[in-house]
């Protein structure tokens, strides 16, 4: 029996030092698995939530909706067994899960009591922190700003990049974004430490969307060529997108055109007609940047190929009136225009044009 | 959009017209296509219309044969966007003033005998008290309910999918429409894939000239374009309710950009944005939640026409909430072709999203909590510490207050009064505000679900009728206590504010569960979850 414990202990301190970040988590998934198995042989109270906490921490990386179950059951066996401070720890867990299942109401309504108790237990602040913020309640920042200002262990460094994550938000609500975004380079940071590419992407797209709705492009802008070559099919076209839309704002139609049909292709394979429209008018743009009569053949053609495949292309339809009527402001004969030079040669034409 | 940038449309297409009409093959090569439709002395004449539809749009063809069709002039037109202007402005001022008349034509509706929620046409009703005490005049008009354009949705055209036939008929152009009906559809393969099957936001961008040659002049600057103000909502919905963040993200990043290169442009890109965020947040949350979730948060006209259709429905003694909802959605919707089938449950990130985006396009009142009586003898648990120190000392400094302090005076039970009348009024609220999310999910599921979105609509009035009538008669109770010793009247007294307080709690409760059951026929409709 003893070998058994001795066997479960193993296997949970394993658990607990793996945080579980993108590749680690099918390792986290084969040594819970285990653990089952070895505290069915030799039950273990204190061992059972110290894993259930594990689990649910991964279920709610991995978006399992049983995840706030799970953190219920590990504070209840806490309760049972007078352990005060996993008890709080299970409880700002569920908190954070609760509330992004959506549940705020019931969230709040254990915050309270799990926030009063956590306040005792400094090894559970970052999670009392994160709880704070998943329920955007005052204090939340500071809160997250002092869990974070020592790095934890190896173990600690998902909910460290969370935290990143979530101060970044706090604070660029408030308006904060300088620091804002040295938040989020922290959680970038981790996310690359830990190999999981997936994620500092998703962190990186954050990032530069921050750095565009301040005003930053140029800052923004290798982020987003990140996100461009390493992201996945949606973040990549996100992301496309955005880079053409600031190529063209800057006039370099060369960088924006490959980039611009790079995301109608994308776009087109994913049947997303929007984004579709979008890259057939960054393409159209671009193309027009260099042969203005080439504009409006380029949104006919996207226009031609995404209505044999069922789409109507309203917002391509759209930009060709809009096109239209530029041409119709546009004077025809330029010359004709009224020179302002007093005395000079254009005056005396438009006055000769007159008497004639 | 502005007068000027109509009348560069309508010289637009004037022009368009003028080239004599040709016969348009079938199959065009978009060269031809550019030629037909750039070519400075081009014409749409119906001929080329009908072979141009299938390539090009109907939608946009019907907007510049309807244009080219209207014989009055810019005068006319000023005419009626002055009118516009000024029935917006007049909704706006009635929509301050509304929500005081609908609580207390509510409450009378409580108080008038068998007040059953079924309305009564007779006079001496809600109706009338309403009109009685809010100056309601019997030959005026009721506000009218502008009915929304209708979100073409792809879902409700898997096969022969086609703008024709999504298109809203009006009086008007009823004619337009048969020949719009004779154009060739648009063929769509089968049910939608990918990312159309996220149509939320692009069901509301299929009107060519709408986002098309924005001009924007000061005047239009205080009315965003319609493309930009769903763009806009679905980035506020987004940034507030999605759960992934960077959704959420994505979601602050919605809206116009400075200096943009024109409508079409902005529109386009924000939708593509929009579309990508719900993509992102449906590796979270199913993907037809997600949808349904949009759509119902772009339903932002919802709550405009269930308060003016509760409006009418007060005016008229019929004051409920399938009532209110049945006069919103009258004459929209064609009739019920069956019922919709019961998918299963959705989970509870789905059902969160779906509430959020209730709550976003209903914009719940805060439920006040009732307050509690002061009482002025020993036992009162409702002052500070301090205050009751004071009162101590005060009471040594004038003496013992001989009656007022031993008896129930009708001033101390003013708080419990007032706390009921918000209550009832709070009810009657509720009453408007379940409607709206009905009319919002009705919307965006369609007409399949009016039948169970009644129901539940029903049930909610029924609950909501017994919080108020139990409210009252805690009021009444309470009138009945007045002047009986302190001592004696205490339990009741403390019976009413316990009572007062479940009611309240279930009135929370009663909303709460019509949003989740609203939401949740919304999205079953879809199959999805």
């Amino acid at each position: 029996m003893s070998q058994a414990v001795s066997h479960a202990t193993t296997l949970t301190s394993a658990l607990e030092a793996l945080p579980p970040f993108g590749p680690a988590l099918a390792e986290l998934g084969a040594l819970d698995a285990a653990l089952v198995q070895a505290l069915g042989r030799a039950p273990d109270a204190p061992l059972a939530v110290r894993a259930l906490i594990r689990r649910g921490e991964r279920q709610l990386v991995l978006g399992q909706e049983e995840a706030a179950a799970t953190f219920a059951e590990a504070a209840r066996r806490a309760m049972a067994l007078g352990d005060a401070e996993r008890d709080a720890h299970a409880r700002l867990w569920c908190v954070r899960a609760l509330a992004e299942l959506g549940s705020a109401a019931d969230a709040r309504a254990l915050m309270e009591r799990a926030d009063r108790d956590a306040e005792h237990f400094p090894a559970i602040q970052l999670t009392r922190g994160l709880a704070r913020a998943a329920l955007r309640s005052e204090g939340a920042t500071s809160s997250l700003q002092h869990a974070l200002t020592e790095p934890g262990p190896v173990s600690r460094r998902r909910e460290e990049h969370d935290g990143w994550l979530a101060l970044g938000e706090a604070l660029e609500r408030d308006a904060r974004w300088r620091e804002a975004d040295a938040a989020y380079a922290r959680a970038q940071a981790l996310a690359h430490s830990a190999q999981d590419a997936a994620l500092a992407a998703r962190v990186a797209l954050i990032r530069a969307l921050s750095l565009l709705r301040h005003g930053l492009p140029r800052q923004a802008a290798p982020l987003l060529n990140a996100v461009w070559v390493e992201g996945e099919p949606a973040l990549r076209l996100t992301a496309g997108l955005l880079l053409s839309g600031l190529a063209l704002a800057e006039g370099d139609a060369r960088a924006a055109g490959p980039l611009a049909a790079s995301c109608q292709a994308l776009a087109l394979e994913r049947r997303s007609w929007l984004a579709y429209a979008s890259a057939s008018i960054d393409l159209a743009m671009a193309r027009g940047l260099e042969d203005p009569e080439a504009e409006a053949a380029t949104l006919l053609e996207s226009l031609a190929r995404c209505r044999a495949l069922g789409e109507p292309g309203a917002l391509l339809q759209s930009r060709l009136l809009e096109l239209r009527g530029q041409r119709r402001q546009r004077p025809e004969e330029p010359e004709a225009a009224p020179v302002v030079d007093e005395g000079v040669g254009g005056a005396v034409e438009e006055d000769d044009e007159g008497v004639g | 959009m502005s007068n000027t940038s109509r009348q560069a449309r309508r010289e637009l297409v004037a022009e368009l017209q003028k080239k004599a009409p040709e016969v348009v093959p079938d199959k065009k090569t978009a060269q031809e296509l550019q030629q037909e439709i750039q070519g400075p002395d081009s014409q749409v004449s119906p001929e080329n219309a009908r072979a141009l539809a299938s390539q090009v749009g109907n939608a946009a063809l019907a907007k510049m044969l309807r244009d080219v069709g209207r014989q009055e002039g810019p005068a006319i037109e000023v005419e009626q966007v002055e009118e516009q202007e000024q029935e917006e402005e007049q909704e706006q001022e009635e929509d301050e003033g509304w929500d005081e008349g609908l609580e207390a034509a509510f409450s009378s509706s409580m108080s008038a005998p068998q007040s059953s929620g079924q309305g009564t046409e007779a006079g001496g009703g809600a109706g009338a008290d309403y009109d009685q005490q809010y100056g309601g005049d019997d030959d005026a008009e009721p506000p009218p309910v502008n009915p929304k354009r209708r979100a073409f949705r792809r879902a409700h055209a898997q096969t022969g999918f086609g703008m024709a036939q999504d298109k809203l008929k009006t009086d008007d152009d009823d004619e337009e429409t048969i020949y719009l009906d004779e154009l060739p559809p648009l063929n769509h393969p089968e049910a939608p894939q990918g990312d159309e099957r996220l149509d939320a936001v692009w069901g509301w961008l299929q009107e060519p000239v709408e986002h098309a040659d924005w001009d924007p002049e000061p005047e239009d600057l205080t009315l965003a374009p319609e493309g930009l103000v769903v763009v806009m909502e679905l980035g506020q919905f987004l940034s507030a309710a999605a759960q992934d963040p960077l959704t959420r993200a994505l979601g602050r990043l919605l809206g116009p950009t400075a200096g943009g290169p024109g409508l079409a442009t902005q529109v386009a890109r924000g939708g593509a944005l929009g579309t990508l965020a719900m993509v992102i947040e449906a590796e979270r949350v199913e993907l037809p939640a997600v949808n349904q979730a949009a759509t119902i948060a772009l339903e932002r006209d919802a709550r405009r026409q269930g308060r003016a259709a509760a409006h009418i429905c007060a005016q008229r003694s019929r004051l409920a909430a399938h009532f209110i909802f049945d006069e919103a959605v009258r004459g929209e919707l064609p009739p019920t072709p069956g019922r919709a089938s019961r998918g299963p449950a959705p989970g509870r990130r789905a059902q969160g999203l779906l509430d959020a985006a209730i709550d976003h396009v209903v914009k719940p009142w805060p439920v006040r909590p009732p307050r509690s009586m002061a009482r002025t003898h020993s036992g009162d648990l409702t002052i500070d510490a301090q205050t009751a120190a004071f009162d101590a000392v005060f009471a040594e400094l004038i003496g013992p207050g001989d009656e007022l302090l031993t008896h129930l005076e009708p001033d101390q039970l003013q708080p419990l009064i007032d706390s009921i009348e918000t209550l009832v009024g709070s009810a009657g609220r509720a009453q408007a505000e379940a409607a709206c999310a009905a009319i919002a999910a009705l919307r965006a599921a369609g007409a399949p679900v009016q039948t169970r979105l009644r129901a539940i609509l029903r049930a909610v009035d029924e609950e909501l009728r017994e919080i108020a009538r139990e409210s009252i008669r805690v009021g009444r109770r309470l009138e009945n206590l007045v002047g009986e010793p302190m001592d004696d009247a205490e339990p009741s007294l403390h019976d009413a504010e316990a009572a007062l307080r479940r009611w309240s709690e279930r009135l929370l409760l009663v909303r709460e569960s019509c949003f989740g059951a609203v939401g949740r026929v919304a999205l079953t409709a879809t199959g999805g979850a």
